[in-house]
């Protein structure tokens, strides 16, 4: 029999090679069963997965890493942007940090689908955050002055990570990061949402103290998906 | 509606006699194989039942336990007793709707 365990992947054997031992011991398996054990090995092999890591690493991880470059290039832009004029007084006009910022958001939300697309089907409540957050996200990058939009954006990131965190699609550690990134901005919104919108506009601050606890997300994306998410152990 | 399980090939039916096991209580590998035997009336091979754990287990519709000597018991989780509820209720009414039109087609 355990000529025939070692036909199962080296990652299989370790997640259920002891257990499937027992069982074998327990009912000494009929020619039928040796024929299924086969075809268990060739499935096995066939989705390594299913042992292995519950995710495999994802070189569209990459994205939301260039993303970053790209947003910390829009922040520089934005917080060096000409001084302009009007009735409220001087202020930094960021608009050419729009595309540069466009462009890190298209890589962001990228990001935020590859990691929607692990998820299992059941998993609805996650994955309409996620839609939430990769439909008002895109709404926000074309007008990114509009902070209220920001809003259904961030918030849908919040739900979906602790949604995917549940079924083990991310890591805990991922999501406490989101989290604790998200915190921030969010309040920040909020506030902008009910204060003036001119008290936050003074030399280009609004861009530099909201986009930046941002990149953090940019980082968590890109790692989460390259690094991959390993199996939970059993509890 | 999406099917958790549907979409899961030949492993589809043995993940619903485990799943239906489970439902129970937690269970090693050899029980669930027995009880399945018992509830189904035809036998699981062990290449089937550890190919169907695998994967409901990489759903989350069960969970792994601490192991007792070399066996190891899984339980159903809140999402696989929400799935299963979710699949009988279809397979009730799939099965009402299937014996309505027999009992028309005979009168």
């Amino acid at each position: 029999m355990s000529g025939l365990l070692r036909l199962y992947p080296r990652s299989w054997r370790e997640r259920y090679g002891e257990e499937f031992a027992a069982l074998i011991s327990e009912r000494p398996p009929s020619l039928s069963d040796r024929v299924d054990i086969v075809r268990g090995a060739v499935d096995a092999r066939l989705h390594p997965q299913l042992a292995g890591p519950d995710q495999a690493p994802d070189r569209s991880g990459f994205a939301p890493l260039a993303g970053l470059v790209l947003l910390v290039a829009a922040v520089w832009i934005g917080a060096n942007g000409p001084v302009r004029y009007d009735q409220y007084g001087t202020y930094r006009d960021g608009s050419a940090a729009v595309l540069p910022f466009l462009a890190a958001m298209g890589l962001l939300l990228f990001g935020i689908y590859r990691l929607m697309k692990r998820l299992p089907p059941e998993s609805r409540g996650a994955r309409v955050c996620a839609w939430l957050a990769i439909g008002t996200g895109a709404l926000w990058s074309i007008m990114p002055w509009y902070a209220v939009a920001a809003l259904p954006f961030l918030l849908g990131i919040l739900g979906f990570s602790i949604g995917a965190q549940r079924v083990g699609v991310v890591s805990r550690w991922l999501t406490i990061g989101i989290v604790a990134v998200l915190v921030v901005p969010i309040a920040l919104f909020a506030a902008m949402a009910v204060l003036p919108w001119y008290a936050f506009r003074l030399s280009g601050l609004n861009f530099v103290v909201i986009l930046a606890p941002l990149g953090g997300l940019y980082l968590l994306v890109g790692l989460g998906l390259l690094r991959g998410v390993p199996r939970p152990a059993p509890s | 509606m999406s099917q958790p399980i549907h979409d899961l090939g030949r492993f589809a039916e043995p993940a619903l006699y485990i799943l239906v096991s489970l439902s129970e209580g937690p269970k090693h590998g050899y029980a669930i194989m027995t009880d399945v035997e018992t509830i189904s009336g035809s036998a699981m091979g062990p290449g089937t039942l550890y190919g169907a754990l695998a994967r409901l287990e990489r759903r989350g519709l069960i969970e792994a336990l601490e192991p007792e000597d070399r066996r190891r018991p899984y339980r159903l989780t809140a999402l696989g007793a929400t799935a299963l509820e979710g699949q009988l209720e279809h397979l009730t009414s799939f099965a009402r709707i299937g014996l309505a039109r027999l009992q028309g087609r005979a009168t």
